[in-house]
């Protein structure tokens, strides 16, 4: 008997193909046949009429089954059952279905869950998931939320191009390709047009996973474009997908179409939100997690990878995942709305500097709300007569019969976070403890996400009053901790959300662990679970800061939330909102800030800042010397900017939109929700060059603007103006 | 979906914009005073948000509250140097 990991699922005409990573280093491929499908409600006429159309345009490549299933909300409902002969033809009767009205008015089930997600739901099976293997038959012998997994083994190579740090999508140049395997040294650079060098290196390295930065939108392109057929392990199978953009809380981003290669996994760190946040152990996390295929997870957001892994589990408890929730928002009056319709509480911080101050978090708050209260769109106003638990705040009824999908999902996640971050803790091994680190930090980036998932309209268990209720329950809740705070005679300097920060004069570090242990006990008392199976609520001494200065507005002088900096007393720095943390301060300005930074990490009083100015100063001065002398690399001063509109709908000559045109005129693509990296010269024509040109025709930089950006950072952590004050208390 | 409500910061700001022929009306040296009591609201904009009363009563009362601060910082220091001449 052979044991080994699923390496990858993907559909094919005929049904699933499965690569396996057995433990003895082959990898083999295995095709299962299936019939993925969907369900409608049986509301009769309708639905039966429904059913007819698509039974006389796909024939026998359906099969209709009648039968009943369980609605989240409805309970008990029936049902026909349509099952497409394949997954090909799941897609076609998908995409027909979906472009008619063919389900106007309908209740639908599933039909948006991909061929794969319902092979796993179905077999048991997931991604990397351990299993036996015997006569062709795989016995799983895993859990997708098994906390002990090993780790598998992967075979990895980074492809990367040659020279680094230039987009090739935006330099018109010949790149070298550069094939290191993970973990080593040295790389085996090839001309990118040698496919004989590039097939053989393949073949000789034969990858699991292939990490190309660029892999996306170039690099693995032009490889198959010049037909090298050892990318996949299955000659020229690949699956390519198109260029995409996105808008995501204000801001617009470009997609490039992924690559997806046939039993090797394919992660591109650039058109990826994971990888760079967690790393391949994060993604081996979510993946088994969440149910889906690296390659896709690679490339997806949080938040669909949270409403997978809810659809999984409202599957695996026996509930249909309903295409379209059919609950609109209730009705409220208009004093209702304007109450509730609020986000978190953010105070304006006291503007200064400030010693001896303590902050205080509630750990993952939002997440403990939603399942403490039971928060999930077949939760609210559920209607059962015996349910009477109203929310506080909202006055919302909530059910206290039955745990929602939503708090089902984030009580695991909160419970898995908090196991992996106590053993990351307590780990001496660096590499596991990082793999420890990257899996919590992944699970990290599900809780993040799902509050603001709630609100979302196109979530599947989303309800905008259960957002309501979260957000009031976290108002009140953190004006709770202050007012427990304000009584043992701390001041509030600031409040943000889920976070305090207080002080008290001549407080020692026990007065403020002894707050903690206060807020914690009251507030479990006060806000108690609707169901008993909650989780308690944390609040966590983050620390207490030698010294931290709130930065004031630009624009009004007065506390802005999310801009800070500060010096914990074990010397760990804490930065918000200043140029260092910002993605557009070229690097230059962002190492000077931390150098500076860093000579202020061993300062505990503000007598003590007042004292290293003068350093300071002479720092800003080495670094201005730099930039006359023209000692500093291009890419240092590379100014990286997202495109909000195509470049030629730029009615302002702005310095992004210049760069961004300059690129346009060369002949090079460039266009919405791209980045762009320019460096400013000192040229009235074109102010801001992009790198490639600059490297190409380097021109005189403009100093005056690096040298304002280093005063800025200087005076961010510490202005002139404090040499006048008198010491805060 | 999605929030209605404005959010504190352009809820002042709204009502800031509601007060722009007032101000224009006003003597330059009037006019710079309001601008640092409006200024001085922002400092109070989570309770503005809060508060279940009209946006401008609480803006009012922000008002009401940072010149009531500087009445009594200076009576403060008024005592003080009565104290110490």
């Amino acid at each position: 008997m052979k044991s080994g990991f699923l390496l990858d699922a993907h559909e094919t005409p005929k049904g699933i193909g499965l690569w396996l990573a057995l433990d003895d280093g082959s990898r083999p491929r295995l095709e299962r046949a299936f019939s993925p499908g969907f369900a409608l409600e049986n509301e009769g006429r309708k639905t039966r009429r429904a059913v007819a159309i698509l039974q006389g345009r796909f024939g026998k490549d359906i099969r209709v089954v009648e039968g009943k299933g369980n609605d989240l909300l409805k309970g008990e409902v029936p049902l026909f059952e349509i099952k497409a002969k394949d997954p090909w033809t799941f897609e076609r009767l998908k995409a027909q279905a979906l472009r008619s009205d063919l389900f106007e008015g309908l209740c639908v089930y599933g039909v948006d869950t991909p061929a794969v997600s319902q092979f796993f739901l179905k077999t048991g099976m997931f991604p990397f998931c351990r299993f036996a293997f015997k006569d062709g038959e795989l016995r799983v012998c895993d859990e997708p939320l098994a906390l002990d997994y090993p780790f598998p083994s992967l075979r990895v190579l980074e492809v990367s191009l040659e020279p680094e740090g230039l987009d090739p999508m935006h330099a018109r140049r010949a790149f070298a390709l550069c094939l290191r395997p993970l973990g080593e040294e040295e790389g085996l650079v090839l001309e990118a047009c040698d496919k004989e060098g590039i097939e053989s290196s393949l073949r000789r390295f034969d990858p699991d996973v292939i990490l190309a930065p660029f892999g996306d939108g170039y690099t693995l392109k032009r490889l198959l474009a010049l037909g090298v057929r050892t990318l996949s392990r299955e000659g020229f199978h690949a699956r390519l997908g198109e260029d995409q953009t996105i808008a995501s809380y204000g801001k617009v981003y470009a997609r490039k179409g992924p690559v997806l290669l046939s039993g090797r996994l394919h992660i591109d760190p650039r058109n990826s939100f994971f990888y760079p946040e967690v790393g391949l152990a994060g993604l081996i996390e979510l993946s088994r997690a969440c149910a889906i295929p690296l390659q896709e997870l690679a490339r997806t957001t949080p938040g669909r990878a949270i409403t997978r892994l809810e659809a999984r589990l409202a599957g695996q408890l026996g509930f249909l995942v309903p295409f379209q929730k059919g609950v609109p928002e209730g009705f409220k009056t208009l004093e209702t709305f304007l109450r509730l319709d609020k986000g978190g509480l953010s105070f304006r911080p006291l503007v200064g500097f400030f010693e001896n101050v303590a902050e205080y978090d509630f750990a993952s708050m939002y997440p403990s709300i939603i399942v403490n209260f039971n928060l999930s769109y077949e939760t609210l106003n559920c209607g059962h007569p015996s349910c009477q638990t109203r929310l506080p705040v909202s006055g919302y009824g909530v059910c206290s019969k039955r745990t929602g999908i939503v708090p089902f999902t984030l009580k695991r996640l909160i419970e898995r976070r908090e196991t992996l971050k106590a053993r990351a803790a307590l780990e001496s091994d660096p590499r596991q403890r990082q793999a420890l680190e990257q899996r919590q930090k992944a699970l990290k980036w599900l809780l993040v996400v799902s509050f603001g998932y709630l609100g979302y309209r196109n979530a599947k268990f989303g309800r905008i009053e259960a957002h309501e209720a979260t957000t009031a329950i976290g108002r009140e809740l953190l004006l709770f901790a202050k007012e427990i705070a304000e009584a043992r005679g701390f001041k509030l300097l600031h409040a943000l959300t889920d976070a305090l920060w207080v002080q008290k004069e001549g407080a020692q570090e026990r007065a403020y662990v002894e707050l903690e242990h206060e807020i914690i006990r009251r507030v479990n008392a006060a806000f108690k679970p609707v169901l008993p199976d909650g989780v308690p609520w944390k609040v966590r001494l983050e620390g207490v800061y030698a010294w931290v200065r709130f930065l004031a507005s630009k624009a009004y002088g007065v506390g802005v939330g999310n801009r800070y900096v500060g010096v914990f007393q074990d010397r760990t720095i804490k930065a918000r909102g200043i140029l260092l943390r910002r993605s557009d301060t070229p690097p230059l300005i962002r190492e000077f800030q931390e150098q500076a930074l860093q000579l202020l990490a061993g300062v505990s009083s503000i007598e003590g800042l007042r004292r290293q100015y003068s350093t300071l100063q002479g720092l800003t001065k080495a670094y201005e010397a730099r930039l006359e002398e023209g000692k500093v690399r291009p890419e240092a001063l590379a100014v990286r900017l997202r495109l909000a509109r195509n470049p030629l709908d730029y009615q302002k000559r702005s310095f992004l939109a210049e760069a961004a045109q300059s690129l346009l005129a060369e002949g090079l693509g460039v266009s919405l929700g791209e980045t762009v990296r320019f460096v400013r010269v000192q040229d009235k024509a074109l102010r801001a060059n992009p790198l490639w040109l600059y490297h190409d025709n380097p021109k005189p930089i403009d100093t005056a603007y690096y040298a304002g950006l280093l005063q800025e950072a200087l005076e961010e952590l510490l202005p002139q103006s404090l040499l006048k004050e008198k010491a805060l208390p | 979906m999605g929030r209605n409500v404005l959010p504190p910061s352009l809820l002042i700001a709204r009502e800031e914009a509601l007060l722009k022929d007032f101000l224009r009306a006003l003597r330059k040296e009037d006019r710079l005073v309001l601008k640092r009591l409006l200024a001085g609201v922002r400092a109070h904009s989570q309770a503005i948000g809060l508060s279940d009363v009209e946006p401008f009563e609480a803006i009012l009362l922000a008002m009401l509250l940072e010149i009531q601060k500087e009445v009594e910082a200076l009576k403060e220091a008024l005592e003080g140097a009565k104290k110490h001449p």
